[in-house]
């Protein structure tokens, strides 16, 4: 029979609240209609709070209380985050619900000298986790499943005795609906032991087939099918703020904490990311959403800590910030290093490094790279390009005759304003009419008092406009 | 054995795999303009790494002046803050590789400053083009440091200046217009002497742009086949 491994998570919300470790405050989470808690932390347990007390029973008892609303959506997220970071040390892992995870033992254990030594590594996993579990050891899914959620927590694989302790767990422990428990208790099975007292066939007549179904699979006598957990290639991390922040300067610590989680996700699979998106969770406000790239692939964090520090300069808060979020979808391979062996480095950073700086503090608009377009019309021969993208274009002198263009072209025409001396054309261009920007116009070059090499034009009604200049 | 690697060194026995590049060991090393006449007075050139300062108006030729050193560089060309939009159209058909020119537009002074000392630290440029008003000389210095350690060229690129302090620059040029090219001050240059005003003749290089009197271009008489070519293009 194959072994199983529980691990129950009771307070998954409570664990994943960015906490500073010296001053912990009561915290609670609160759930239902009736807003009981079901989660508390230690130091509201000792202030006298209770699992399943009202909300209002809890204000009472302490005055200084942090109350979060539950979050399935955040546990399921939170539990698979964890299910991610186990998959590294096992194989077939089930999500079970929203609390806990099953992981298959016996296949892992040729890869681990013995049971001890599994669980040893697995401990120090969940230690970097931070946070609160129970654990047990099964022949079957669900009665791992069964002495986890009763904190049995012992590292036992005696079949005997993992049985005894099983028949000890009380009838209201398994989860069976409330009708055929009650029919249960009529009849005088109190344990489990008792229940597994009697004959699968006898249980089938007695009861339905789905008490029967439920025995067979908790003591390992049926099939119990189980999907495993397939991780995905993303990476996508929230931090909840316990106090609302108004000054971006002082996210910078939760930050690095995503930030390095990033790096050991990125570092154990070998791979690079080109663009990481920070979402800024604002009060009352829609969430901010900053995409920072880096034109060379990246995993160091204190390499993306500094890019986000530029972008953070310009950005404001509308309102203060009560969490932070980091998620990458894209990752790319490292790269081959191709530069000369011998050739002495200079410099600190390449090329594509030094546009991932500039484009972090002066923004994406404000870096461009240029390149010729085949277009007659001065204003459209010229584009703009992402940066280090466009094609070395060289002029082959066997095909083009050169044609002298100004070196600056002014972003607007400009009205000629100053007298000028023509000295040299016109050059006509009368093009365009295809596409609504018909221009027909003779160019000159030109020369003002000062002595400057202007690019004047002519239109058809022999108004005269200033283009560029010959730098 | 530090002393035997030491001895034969000194014997010139030892091939250093880093002697192909001996950057950090160079005192000023130049390189040329493009232009003969500007190479002879400037004693080679311009420095190949540090900060030139260009005084000069708008749109007398300042560019053109740098441009046959700009088609020679195989790293990046930076140009930040230019006056107007930089015509690609234009240094394609001076035969300059358009796909080196990383144009940045900063939205204050400062900002520009803090792009030409990236640029120059990170040994991507090869050359910084920098289009400023009025500078310090801390910052001069500051720009400077950067080019070493990047082994870059900055070129300020200044008009309308109306502070009078020398800066801490390898080389200063003042430009003025003329009929010819360009009338070339050097009011500065590192280990040199000072040169009487030298007139660069342009006139090969762009012939439209240099006022020469010319005979009017009605009276151009073109043969049949070049007509036909012409037309066939």
């Amino acid at each position: 029979m194959a072994l199983w491994l529980y691990l129950h998570f009771p307070q998954l919300q409570l664990d994943s609240l960015y906490h500073y470790k010296d001053q912990q405050q009561p915290t609670i989470i609160v759930a239902g209609r009736g807003h009981c808690v079901v989660q508390l932390n230690s130091v509201a347990h000792e202030a006298g709070i209770r699992q399943g007390m009202g909300l209002g029973a809890a204000a009472a008892t302490c005055s200084s209380l942090c109350v979060h609303e539950y979050d399935e959506e955040q546990t399921r997220r939170r539990l698979t985050e964890l299910a991610q970071w186990l998959y590294l040390n096992t194989a077939e892992i089930h999500l079970s619900g929203t609390t806990g995870l099953l992981l298959k033992v016996s296949g892992m254990l040729t890869m681990y000298r013995n049971i001890t030594e599994y669980w040893h590594t697995l401990q120090a996993r969940l230690q970097a986790q931070n946070v609160r579990y129970h654990f047990s050891l099964g022949y079957s899914p669900l009665a791992a499943q069964l002495l986890a959620e009763a904190k049995f927590d012992t590292l036992c694989e005696d079949s005997k005795q993992l049985e005894h302790r099983l028949g000890h767990l009380p009838v209201s422990a398994l989860a069976l609906p409330e009708k055929q428990h009650q029919g249960l208790m009529r009849v005088g099975i109190q344990s489990a032991q008792a229940l597994f007292e009697i004959p699968m066939l006898e249980l089938g007549k007695r009861f339905n087939t789905e008490l029967v179904h439920y025995v067979g699979r908790l003591r390992g006598k049926l099939h119990h099918p189980v999907s495993f957990y397939q991780p995905p290639e993303v990476f996508e991390r929230q931090l909840t703020l316990l106090y609302e922040l108004e000054n971006l300067d002082w996210i910078a610590k939760p930050l690095f904490k995503l930030l390095i989680q990033l790096e050991q996700f990125l570092k154990l699979r070998n791979k690079l990311t080109k663009s990481i998106q920070f979402t800024l969770l604002q009060r009352d406000c829609e969430p901010l959403k900053i995409e920072i790239g880096s034109a060379e692939g990246e995993y160091r964090a204190d390499k993306w800590q500094g890019l986000c520090q530029l972008v953070l300069e310009r950005t404001q808060l509308v309102a203060p910030l009560q969490g932070v979020a980091l998620s990458v979808t894209d990752f790319c391979e490292p790269d081959e290093l191709s530069s000369d062996l011998f050739s002495e480095r200079c410099g600190t950073m390449t090329a594509a490094g030094l546009l991932a700086v500039l484009q972090a503090k002066l923004g994406e608009d404000a870096v461009q790279g240029i390149k010729p377009s085949a277009d007659a019309r001065p204003e459209f021969a010229t584009t703009h390009c992402a940066p280090l993208t466009s094609q070395t274009q060289i002029l082959s002198e066997v095909e083009f005759e050169p044609i002298l263009r100004p070196n600056l072209l002014l972003p607007q025409i400009l009205p000629l304003q100053q007298p000028v001396t023509l000295v040299q054309g016109p050059e006509r261009i009368c093009t365009g009419w295809w596409d609504g920007h018909e221009v027909e116009r003779d160019y000159f070059i030109a020369q003002d008092e000062s002595k400057r090499w202007l690019w004047v034009f002519r239109d058809r009604q022999q108004r005269w406009y200033l283009h560029g200049v010959f730098s | 054995m530090a002393n035997l690697i030491d001895f034969l060194q000194h014997q010139n026995l030892v091939w250093q795999g880093t002697e192909n590049a001996p950057a950090s060991r160079q005192v000023y090393e130049t390189v040329s303009t493009g232009f003969d006449d500007l190479d002879k007075l400037l004693h080679g050139g311009l420095p190949s790494q540090g900060v030139v300062d260009i005084q000069s108006q708008i749109g007398i030729g300042e560019l053109r002046l740098l441009l046959p050193y700009l088609r020679k560089q195989t790293r990046m060309c930076a140009v930040i803050h230019p006056p107007a939009l930089i015509n690609a159209h234009a240094l394609f058909h001076q035969g300059v590789d358009t796909g080196q020119f990383l144009v940045i537009r900063p939205n204050s002074p400062q900002e520009a400053l803090w792009a030409a000392e990236q640029c120059l630290k990170s040994g991507a440029c090869s050359s910084v083009l920098l289009w400023h008003g009025d500078l310090e000389v801390h910052q001069v210095k500051r720009l400077q440091l950067a080019a070493q350690t990047g082994q870059g060229l900055i070129c300020l690129m200044r008009s309308c200046i109306t502070q009078l302090a020398s800066l801490p620059v390898s080389l200063s040029l003042k430009l003025l217009p003329h009929a010819l090219g360009l009338k070339v001050q050097v009011t500065k240059r590192r280990g040199g002497w000072a040169k009487p005003d030298f007139v660069l003749d342009m006139s090969s290089n762009w012939p439209e742009l240099t006022a020469q009197l010319k005979p009017s271009r009605g009276a151009d008489i073109v043969t049949f086949e070049r007509a036909l070519q012409q037309a066939n293009r």
